[in-house]
């Protein structure tokens, strides 16, 4: 069908659907007969589909059962039950997932008609009795404290050689999901750390440690996001062995035979205790130590302690302290839930909050002074009421759907044997639907000079237009702007390596600038950092911006979208990813772009549908 | 998530949404906007009035668009579509 065709019958059809009955008839019977033909058809699917709720939810709710867990990315484990297969009084519906202690099934149990989670567990684990009566032990004591934050058990059963534990079902989905390697607000974090710790004070009351908290174990009920603790008591059964430690098997260990077995779970030790990393004896304050780790991560969208390896993670944490919260300035961290962090943080477990509770309560506090400030900031400024608040929140939420959305057709196309991802990418691009044709590339951009003097600004800043000699204490902004739209990328160069290669940072596109789009509208005016001020690394000498404007997408460029967050602050990681955005600019950066400096801004023109232009900042 | 955190469970579902992903692009050909207005929708989980923000458009419009592509979408799918 042609785009005028199309036109002509949504035209029709959007005329068509606003008259009823007899007058639509009419309508529709003064066009010719084609037309009328297909409009009718068009408003019988219109009906149909209607009827059918066809595509009337979220693509990723609809299609959640396509995606299940899998934890710690093995090879897909086995699954041992199929729909409708009875196990015990429990008849299995469907497969929730599969992590490293087994599988989890969605049942039903036909003694009591309740929908249950099933989690069989894997054979080496319960392979171990003395582990298993432990476990059980445990689990079901944990269960019994009847702590809402607390995942609740309703039984532990054998059959034949599976080994499964019956629990609420919880309508939700992980912490680790929740968050989607994004930042939480501040409320958001504090709310979800209290229940945590409400959950960790009733059980370590009844001397549990769980041992294992981290955002995996951690569910939020979509319904009222409740937040509940899982695993308790499991993860002793499933630690692994501490190789990279002295050796030496910590007493309470041993005495309590506890030791890991060999092929059990590598779990992430991002989030465990100094102790635990160094295989001595734990108690309660490990839980609370890893707590403060999962309200790090949620607050700054960065793990406090990662090191490339293991071992290297190992000595950040018996040794570094992270940076402060507080730093992150454009997350406005108060000064009181960094002290509480850090305290929970400290290496000393002597030095740590003794009790859940006592973090509990500085948390609480906490929470109710900032609930207070909220309240006096809005009823103080009519100019802003609640809708602001409210359309913020609605926001992180379609941002956070699409992206589980992208995944989930990402992975429905690699079932169907297509490689996913870039592909999907790029055809949402549209790379041509909104880029209007033209024969060169015009770009134009201008350089804000702040000066900083003892940290602080001082002077009006000013605006150069073009590239820039520094002087101590300037600090600078660059912003551009095109008559034509386009694909922009702005990538800083980078350390060189002692490998020899350079490293970029990605500053445009970012998840805050243009929604995390490359493709800038014609006349839209950027400006890189958003917030802040670029600062100029006096050992270099010569630092060099990247200008990459384009008519298409370039996937060298679009790949590097996932280093645009503050995670890693633009920094490409990736090597390939970087030799390939050094290729690609080798390979262009030839054909210079024509830099026509004027009084307050410099205009760039490229031939053809690519501009390439390095901006030197070069230091006296 | 990560994709690494993403295994799946194959399913013939899984089809479906990827007929629906095909649709989708045969859309965007013609009519790049009601395209949009589906993918922020359905995929992006946006209210009508979300969505007429982000595009900058009525949210009467953004309804007569949904209404008329997710016609054409299910024709498409069903194949009860004249081409």
């Amino acid at each position: 069908m042609t785009p005028e065709r199309w036109q002509e019958i949504s035209r029709v059809f959007k005329s068509a659907i606003s008259l009823d009955g007899e007058a639509r008839s009419a309508y529709l019977n003064r066009q010719d007969d084609s037309l009328r033909a297909e409009v009718e058809k068009l408003i019988d699917s219109h009906q149909q589909a209607d009827g059918e709720k066809f595509i009337d939810g979220v693509a990723a709710e609809d299609n959640a059962h396509l995606l299940v867990l899998d934890d710690d990315s093995r090879e897909e484990p086995s699954r041992r039950l199929s729909k409708d297969q009875q196990l015990g009084s429990y008849l299995v519906l469907d497969t929730l997932g599969a992590g490293g202690m087994g599988e989890v099934y969605l049942a039903r149990d036909s003694r009591l008609g309740r929908t249950v989670a099933l989690k069989v567990l894997a054979q080496d684990i319960s392979s171990d009795k003395r582990r298993m009566q432990r476990f059980r032990q445990e689990a079901k004591i944990a269960s019994s404290l009847n702590q809402p934050n607390i995942l609740t058990i309703f039984e532990f059963g054998e059959t034949g050689d599976l080994t499964f534990l019956a629990t609420e079902f919880v309508d939700g989905e992980t912490l680790r999901d929740y968050m989607h390697g994004k930042r939480l607000k501040i409320g958001e974090v504090l709310d979800i750390a209290i229940q945590v710790l409400a959950a960790l004070d009733a059980a370590h009351d009844a001397r549990i440690v769980h041992r294992d908290i981290k955002p995996e174990n951690v569910m939020i009920r979509r319904r009222d996001r409740v937040v509940k603790v899982l695993d308790f008591g499991l993860a002793k059964v499933t630690e692994r062995k501490s190789t990279m430690l002295t050796g030496q098997e910590s007493e309470l260990e041993a005495a309590t035979e506890f030791k890991t077995a060999p092929h059990s779970v590598m779990g992430t030790i991002n989030y465990m205790s100094p102790e635990q990393a160094q295989a001595q004896p734990i108690d309660e304050r490990t839980d609370i130590w890893s707590t403060a780790v999962m309200i790090y991560e949620m607050v700054s969208g960065m793990l406090p302690f990662k090191g490339a390896t293991d071992s290297h993670t190992i000595v950040q944490i018996l040794e570094k302290d992270p940076v402060p919260l507080t730093q992150f300035t454009q997350l406005k961290v108060p000064a009181e839930l960094q002290r509480i962090v850090s305290k929970a943080l400290s290496k000393n477990a002597d030095e740590r909050y003794q009790t859940a509770k006592d973090m509990l309560i500085d948390l609480r506090s906490l929470k109710k002074r900032l609930d207070v400030e909220t309240e006096i900031e809005r009823t103080s400024s009519p100019e802003t009421p609640r809708a602001t608040v409210a359309i913020e929140a609605s926001e992180r939420r379609p941002q956070k759907r699409r992206v589980l959305a992208i995944a989930l057709i990402a992975m429905a196309l690699a079932t169907a044997g297509i490689f996913a991802l870039n592909l999907w990418r790029s055809s949402r691009t549209r790379s041509n639907a909104a880029v209007a044709p033209v024969e060169q590339r015009t770009l134009t951009y201008w350089i804000t000079v702040q000066k900083f003097r003892d940290g602080k600004p001082y002077q009006n800043p000013f605006t150069v237009p073009g590239e820039i000699l520094f002087e101590t204490g300037y600090q600078i902004r660059v912003s551009f702007r095109s008559p034509q739209s386009g694909y922009l990328y702005v990538l800083s160069e980078g350390p060189r390596e002692a490998s020899g290669q350079t490293q970029f940072v990605t500053l445009f596109p970012s998840t805050t600038a243009n929604k995390g789009s490359s493709l800038l509208p014609a006349d839209q005016v950027v400006q890189i950092p958003e917030a802040s001020w670029f600062r100029f690394d006096r050992q270099q000498g010569t630092e060099r911006l990247w200008l990459v404007f384009s008519s298409d997408a370039v996937p060298e460029l679009d790949a590097l979208r996932e280093f645009a967050s503050t995670r890693t602050a633009g920094l490409v990681t990736d090597p390939a990813k970087n030799r390939a955005v050094q290729n690609f600019l080798t390979q262009h950066s030839a054909e210079q772009a024509k830099a026509e400096k004027g009084d307050a801004q410099t205009t760039l023109q490229a031939p053809g549908k690519l501009l390439v232009y390095p901006v030197k900042l070069e230091h006296h | 998530m990560s994709l690494e955190e993403v295994a799946v469970v194959a399913r013939e579902q899984g089809a479906e949404i990827v007929r629906l992903d095909d649709a989708l692009n045969a859309l965007a050909k013609m009519d790049p906007r009601r395209s949009q207005v589906v993918e922020l929708r359905y995929f992006g989980g946006l209210s009508n009035e979300e969505i007429a923000r982000v595009l900058k458009i009525s949210e009467n419009t953004v309804t007569r668009d949904w209404n008329l592509a997710r016609a054409w979408l299910y024709q498409q799918l069903t194949g009860s579509g004249a081409n």
